[in-house]
């Protein structure tokens, strides 16, 4: 019985350091400390240390800060110009018209960028003031903007899959492969979900009169041909088994540069800028990461995620009444924590219950992603909307109601995952040997 | 006096951002020339270890510099709402719980840092390199750290004003 005054007593502790603004890395150190005094005789700081080394200087981590680098060169570039100018002809004429630049803007930048935050804030930035112009619904361009936004989580690289991989220790590559389909799907059915709407709001949209010929619209898109290029090599690359995630990575970064190079875009400042930004966001995340290294083992001489597991084994759950659990679990606390931090709080706790549950651990991985996208549009706490409130100085609470509809699309998203698994599934199991 | 003190401090935060942003671009450079050695076909021993090690080098040496340019992540539901005395209390409570645990973490990597040189103790990978000279980068990074926080939380007293 005492066990679970020590576990009840732990985990208050780690709500009020969360709680009370305490930064999440410190937090967890802190939560952990104490929870190892309590439970064990081990020395403390010794074992902290060594944790936290391994996993600050773990080969699989070093995609992270590389694709984030990536990112944000691409983000200095005329990208998010290029992007508005070749899709807009293509898109014009469909029922929905330039909302779908939202959409599927948001998808190409996502194959580039692991961060949904940077997708918005990039595409946004031309979207919002140019379909402002043409009088879209305000309600509807920042909803589907939000909405898309997360795609950036799904369509590999991800930032989030990366952290997943690296605590579970799955490939990271097979991963990111997983998440192709499942991501294209979820930008076809918000595509879908515009459609629909327009037409049956067709009223307040607007009616778009330019026109464009099939050679124009080539010629508009041609600007777009290197980043497309880009994704194929970097994606293709990892799929073909020729290169690592990290290796993958690097490439990346190489091609984003001569690419910003081409463009007139690279600069002195615009380097530094992109590559003190990387510096900061892997800091903040390898922070974290580390941290919860030593949560992990912390947790395990607590007993909690053990226990838990045999518990949840002896409530004899079918696998789909544990997935609805944890889903209400995941949206309750994505609407407290972003992504990140959701993943790896939690993940410390709930890996043995999960492999005891007999779950594929690549496709929980996808399946963790499209939940945790959902935190990024829940208030009060989503940071696509604190991006698009910044963006669109309108409040979040209007943001947020916007962008509803997309939140239940998503759930739609889980059940269609959950209930064919081979669209994770299939395209890992067709790689050709995967380089770890 | 003290003015001079907080200036020289926030450029060391700074240049150890720099310098950690630096061990960025040897992560890029040795797993290039990973890349490159797999197509030439010639052996560099430990090209793996050392991009992890440049990752932690990078990674806590930044984190004084990410944590003053408001970089680390935190939740600020509720000290957004907060006002007055709650907000000072909440302020000197993050920040204080804060010193303690980052001088714990400086602390004991320092210890790990101090153990690794009088055992020699030499890495399992193929590098087999001297561990105590990658963990130097971290054992710094966590010092400046710690010094960073402490400095934001005396600062609290020194100017009572809410940081």
């Amino acid at each position: 019985m005492l066990e679970v005054y020590l576990t009840i007593f732990f985990i208050s502790v780690l709500l009020i350091f969360l709680g009370s603004g305490v930064w999440v890395g410190i937090s967890m150190i802190g939560v952990s400390t104490i929870g190892m005094m309590m439970f064990t005789s081990r020395p403390v700081g010794d074992a902290m240390a060594t944790t936290m080394w391994s996993m600050g200087s773990s080969w699989s981590l070093t995609a992270l800060p590389l694709f984030v680098w990536m990112g944000e060169i691409l983000f200095r570039t005329k990208l998010s110009e290029n992007l508005f100018k070749g899709l807009s002809p293509w898109l014009a004429r469909l029922p929905g018209g330039l909302i779908h630049v939202n959409v599927l803007g948001c998808a190409i930048f996502a194959a580039i960028s692991g961060s949904s935050a940077a997708t918005v804030a990039t595409v946004g930035k031309m979207s919002i003031p140019e379909l402002r112009k043409r009088n879209y619904p305000e309600r509807f361009l920042l909803g589907t903007l939000a909405g898309s936004g997360t795609l950036g989580l799904l369509i590999p690289p991800s930032i989030i899959l990366i952290i997943y991989g690296v605590t579970v220790e799955e490939s990271i590559a097979k991963l990111f492969i997983a998440g192709i389909i499942p991501g294209i799907g979820l930008a076809f059915l918000f595509m879908a979900y515009v459609v629909l709407w327009s037409l049956k709001n067709k009223k307040i949209m607007p009616v778009i009169s330019e026109d464009f010929s099939f050679l124009e619209k080539i010629k508009k898109s041609g600007q777009l041909s290197p980043v497309i290029l880009l994704i194929f090599a970097v994606i293709g690359s990892i799929y073909a088994g020729i290169a690592t995630a990290t290796e993958a990575a690097s490439l990346g970064v190489l091609g984003a540069l001569l690419l910003s190079y081409f463009q007139n875009s690279l600069t002195k400042e615009s380097f530094s800028k992109s590559l003190l930004g990387a510096t900061k966001t892997s800091c903040m995340i390898a922070f974290i990461l580390a941290g919860s290294s030593f949560l992990t083992l912390a947790m395990a001489f607590t007993g909690l995620p053990k226990n838990l597991a045999v518990f949840i084994d002896t409530l004899q759950l079918s696998p789909y009444m544990l997935l609805l659990v944890l889903t209400l679990f995941y949206i309750l606390l994505g609407m407290f924590l972003d992504g990140i931090s959701a993943v790896v709080l939690t993940m410390a706790i709930i890996e043995p219950m999960i492999r005891q549950a007999g779950f594929d651990m690549i496709w929980f991985g996808v399946y963790l992603v499209i939940v945790v996208e959902m935190a990024q549009i829940t208030p009060p706490v989503g940071f696509n909307l604190f991006v698009l409130q910044g963006m669109a100085k309108r409040d979040m609470g209007f943001i947020a109601r916007s962008a509803f509809p997309l939140f239940l699309l998503m759930i739609l998203a889980v059940i269609i995952i959950v209930a064919f698994p081979q669209l994770a599934l299939w395209l890992p199991e067709k790689m050709i040997q995967p380089l770890n | 006096m003290l003015c001079k003190l907080d200036k020289f401090l926030n450029s060391l935060y700074r240049y150890s951002g720099y310098v950690a942003s630096f061990f960025l671009i040897l992560i890029l450079v040795s797993i290039v020339i990973g890349i490159a050695s797999r197509i030439f076909g010639f052996y560099i021993r430990g090209l793996t270890e050392y991009s992890g090690y440049s990752l932690a080098t990078a990674s806590f040496l930044a984190l004084a510099y990410t944590f003053n340019e408001n970089g680390h992540i935190r939740i600020t539901l509720f000290l957004e709402k907060a006002k007055g005395k709650l907000l000072r209390f909440l302020t000197v409570w993050c920040l204080s719980v804060s010193t303690f645990f980052s001088g714990f973490l400086a602390f004991y990597f320092i210890k790990m840092w101090i153990v690794s040189i009088q055992l020699a103790e030499r890495s399992q990978g193929a590098d087999e390199i001297l561990l105590w000279i990658p963990q130097t980068g971290v054992a710094l990074g966590s010092i400046i750290f710690f010094v960073c926080i402490t400095h934001n939380f005396l600062k609290l007293f020194i100017t009572k004003r809410d940081a």
